[in-house]
């Protein structure tokens, strides 16, 4: 099971570690979507490798 | 084969990112489609590339009621959306069973 992280915002201390709780004993990766021009082409290459992708506010 | 991907919009703040995501899914032969609901469905009026987006998905709508509850006419069908397209929560299962990806904005 792989999942992508997307950050909407930087991600706090809950978010971390809710981030922390999911991921544990996974594959884990993530993507910032919170700067100005995000690279929406990597971000659909991660989102077609995870098996599962979380959006965190 | 590209993979398909579900886009579900709940948050009026993100239609860059579902235009920009839509376009580098569609630029990989992705077939794509978009759900808005709740206050994402301000994009729908409030939005200019709303139209676009239309064009550019393979299917786009958004939720009657959703929209209606956001205080527009339920008969003011949005620019580039067909009037079957204002639909149910249903569209948002489709998304989910039908679509190989899927991500919330």
């Amino acid at each position: 099971m792989k999942i992508l992280n997307v950050y909407r915002s930087e991600p706090d201390a809950t978010t971390k570690k809710l981030v922390e709780i999911v991921t544990r004993d996974r594959e884990a990766d993530s993507f910032k979507l919170n700067v100005d021009a995000p690279d929406y082409d990597k971000l659909v290459d991660k989102i077609f490798a995870a098996d599962q992708t979380i959006c965190w506010w | 084969m590209a993979k398909s991907l579900g886009i579900f919009v709940t948050n009026p703040d993100n239609f860059r990112h579902v235009m920009g995501i839509t376009k580098a899914a569609k630029a990989k032969g992705s077939k794509v489609k978009v759900f808005f609901t709740w206050t994402g469905t301000h994009c729908a009026k409030k939005e200019a590339e709303f139209p676009a987006l239309c064009k550019l998905a393979d299917d786009v709508s958004i939720c009657l009621d959703s929209y209606g509850k956001q205080g527009y006419d339920r008969n003011d069908v949005p620019a580039g959306l067909e009037p079957s397209k204002m639909a149910t929560q249903a569209q948002h299962g489709a998304i989910i069973e039908d679509y190989d990806c899927y991500i919330s904005l």
